[in-house]
Order: C-alpha cells, then sequence, then structure tokens
C-alpha cells in the first residue's frame, strides 16, 4: 500500500481508469472531512454557524407549551439532552406498530397524541427547530450500529435502495458516494453520504434541511422522482445509512455546501 | 427585548478596557429574497430583504447601513468599534414588511 498519494495523482487515476478514492484509507468520514477550510471553520464557530439560529428556535419550542393546559416538551421529557442516547440509534423499529420510526415521526407523534396538536408539517420551521435542537444536544455521540432483529429486512431494502440505480441518470447511491466519494462534481467534492449532520445549514438551499429533503434533492438531482417526505423507502434508507455510518459522531447542525 | 420576529445571535462582549476594539457580531435569521427569482408556480418570488441595521453607542450614531438584496439569506454581520466610555449599546434592524428588532446591551468600560 502507498501511504501518502498525492490527491491530484489519485484524480487522475480515478478519471482514467474509473476507480474510486478516498480521502484516507477504509475508515467511514463525517461530510465534514470533504469540506473546505472555511466551512469547516464556519461550523465549529459556536457564534455564527448559522444553524445554531434554529438551535436557538428549538430550545424555546422545546419550553413552550403550544396551548393552554397543553404539557411543553419539556414538561415530560425535562432538557432535550435527556434524549440525546436515542438520537444516535433513530431510525428505529417500533414493535408495537411494526414500522419504523425516526426523529421527525416521533416528535410529530408526540404532537398529535400527547398535546393534542396537529403534528408540525415535515420541514416547517418548528420541526426543524425542534430536531436540530435534539440532535445537537447529542452531538458528539456516535450513530449506532445496533438494528433490531425485526428490521433486518427494512436494513436490507435500504441497503437495496442505495445501491439500485435510478432516475434518468441511472446513477446509484452508492456510485456518487461509493465509488466516486472524494472526486470532483463540478466545484464540489462527492462526500460519504453520511447522515451525521443533519438537519444540515446547506449554502445551496440558504436554510436548514432534513435527512429527506437531503434524499428528495439527491433523486431528483439524478432526475428520480421523489417519494413524501417520511415514506417507507427513506425511513429504510435512513435506517441502512445510520448503521453504515455508525462510530461517526454527530455534528448537528452541519453546515454544508 | 425584541420586538417582532426577527430571530437573532448578538455577541458582544460586557466589558472592555478602555481604548480597546470590541467587535459587535451578529447572526440575523432572515430569508433575503431578492425579488428577482421565479417560484415553482412561475410567478415572482416578492422581494423580503433587510432594509436597514443602525447601531448606536452612547449617545452616538455607530453605524448606519441600508441593507440590499445582494445579501445572502441568514446575514452574518460584524463590526468593530474602540471602547471609550461605558454606555448602551443599541442595535435596531428593520425589515421591508414591517418587523422590527431592537436590542439593548450595556458595554461597561474599565479603565
Amino acid at each position: 500500500m502507498h501511504p501518502r498519494r498525492s490527491p491530484k495523482w489519485c484524480l487522475t487515476l480515478c478519471l482514467t481508469l474509473g476507480v474510486g478514492l478516498s480521502l484516507s484509507a477504509g475508515a467511514a468520514q463525517s461530510g465534514l472531512a470533504y469540506l473546505g477550510e472555511e466551512l469547516k471553520a464556519l461550523q465549529a464557530d459556536p457564534f455564527a454557524n448559522p444553524g445554531l439560529l434554529w438551535v436557538d428556535r428549538g430550545a424555546a419550542l422545546w419550553q413552550a407549551s403550544p396551548a393552554p393546559e397543553v404539557p411543553a416538551c419539556a414538561s415530560c421529557h425535562g432538557a432535550p439532552e435527556s434524549l440525546r442516547e436515542v438520537i444516535p440509534t433513530l431510525p428505529r423499529w417500533n414493535a408495537a406498530t411494526q414500522r419504523l420510526e425516526n426523529l421527525e415521526g416521533l416528535i410529530r407523534q408526540c404532537q398529535s397524541e400527547r398535546q393534542h396538536q396537529p403534528p408540525a408539517p415535515f420541514e416547517s420551521e418548528a420541526l426543524l427547530a425542534l430536531t436540530t435542537r435534539l440532535a445537537h444536544g447529542a452531538r458528539g455521540l456516535p450513530l449506532s450500529a445496533a438494528v433490531a432483529p425485526e428490521a433486518a429486512p427494512a436494513l436490507a431494502r435500504g441497503e437495496a435502495f442505495f445501491r439500485e440505480r435510478r432516475g434518468q441518470l441511472g446513477l446509484s447511491c452508492a456510485d456518487c458516494h461509493e465509488r466516486y466519494k472524494g472526486a470532483r462534481l463540478r466545484g464540489d467534492r462527492i462526500s460519504e453520504g453520511m447522515i451525521n449532520g443533519f438537519p444540515i445549514y446547506r449554502l445551496t438551499w440558504q436554510t436548514l434541511g432534513s435527512r429527506h429533503r437531503m434524499f428528495r434533492w439527491c433523486n431528483e438531482a439524478v432526475r428520480a422522482e421523489p417519494y413524501p417526505f417520511g415514506a417507507g423507502p427513506y425511513l429504510e434508507l435512513e435506517l441502512f445509512l445510520r448503521h453504515r455510518g455508525a462510530v461517526i459522531p454527530l455534528e448537528t447542525p452541519a453546515v454544508r455546501r | 427585548m425584541g420586538t417582532l420576529s426577527l430571530p437573532v445571535r448578538l455577541a458582544l462582549p460586557e466589558e472592555a478596557q478602555a481604548g480597546s476594539v470590541v467587535s459587535l457580531r451578529l447572526l440575523l435569521q432572515h430569508p433575503m429574497e431578492t425579488g428577482y427569482r421565479i417560484g415553482e408556480d412561475g410567478a415572482r418570488i416578492p422581494r423580503h430583504i433587510l432594509t436597514t441595521l443602525r447601531v448606536s453607542y452612547g449617545n452616538r450614531m455607530i453605524a448606519n447601513l441600508t441593507l440590499r438584496p445582494a445579501i445572502a439569506a441568514n446575514p452574518y454581520l460584524a463590526l468593530s468599534f474602540i471602547a471609550d466610555q461605558t454606555g448602551l449599546v443599541t442595535l435596531e434592524v428593520e425589515d421591508d414588511r414591517g418587523a422590527k428588532l431592537m436590542e439593548t446591551r450595556l458595554l461597561t468600560v474599565v479603565p
């Protein structure tokens, strides 16, 4: 093995032979590793990271009762950090409903069943703020690899989705995020498609977005019909990506291009 | 003591040495919609931008900015000034739909 290879040499090899390259051999890496220095600094800045605006808002919503006589999130759960051990295990299998549930789904379920409110719409400011605040409380914890035995078929379907070619461009997730990770796509460097930073502040969107928004964006980018937010195939993909990215620490709110 | 829906993060030291340079940092949540973009329905997305940013220190205006569309969403603004007296630093921000923000912080200057 060559311990050091120049990126330029690797890129040339990649383009001529169609061989994938990685920034470092083997170990899975957060999208953070594929950012330029300026964006790394912006994400690390405890004041200027724009995602922190949603962390602030989420903290306020967490404390606020949505209606008279209705408990706030904090009334039952205490501090958002009380759920930090749960966040890296999502999405997870719910034995009662026999379905996968992710963070957005759990919050919406709580809103309708415990707070008797209409659940916050997907990608609404309120839902983004709450998910960001909760995931922010779990930053530093590694994504979990644990998958309930009942969820094994869902995990397998998630991986199949990841490897299946789709859209007019006929590209699978794995084509870009495994085979060509680290290669250039216009001015961008292709990341490994890790989900440890979500919701992310994406410069392209000029706002925050969830994992499912990113899946929808990627599907549209290969000219495939995207699934709705919270759809089964996306939950299965999310489960697979959580399992695949296990040991990478959470870093919400991440800043991405 | 924000008056209307302009979420903001504001950083200003509480204390500074006389004659030292103090920096005021500001991160505002705002769409900064230029008014030139076309939405998915084919219609023009109406302009929605911050228009004014004023900072006063003691009884002096130290910054008076007119903001224009060519600023990205959720703008980060920073300015620095020399701390020469203990006084209130007041920040006023307005957008073109009447949303306003007014924040006041005390800056204590020590010799």
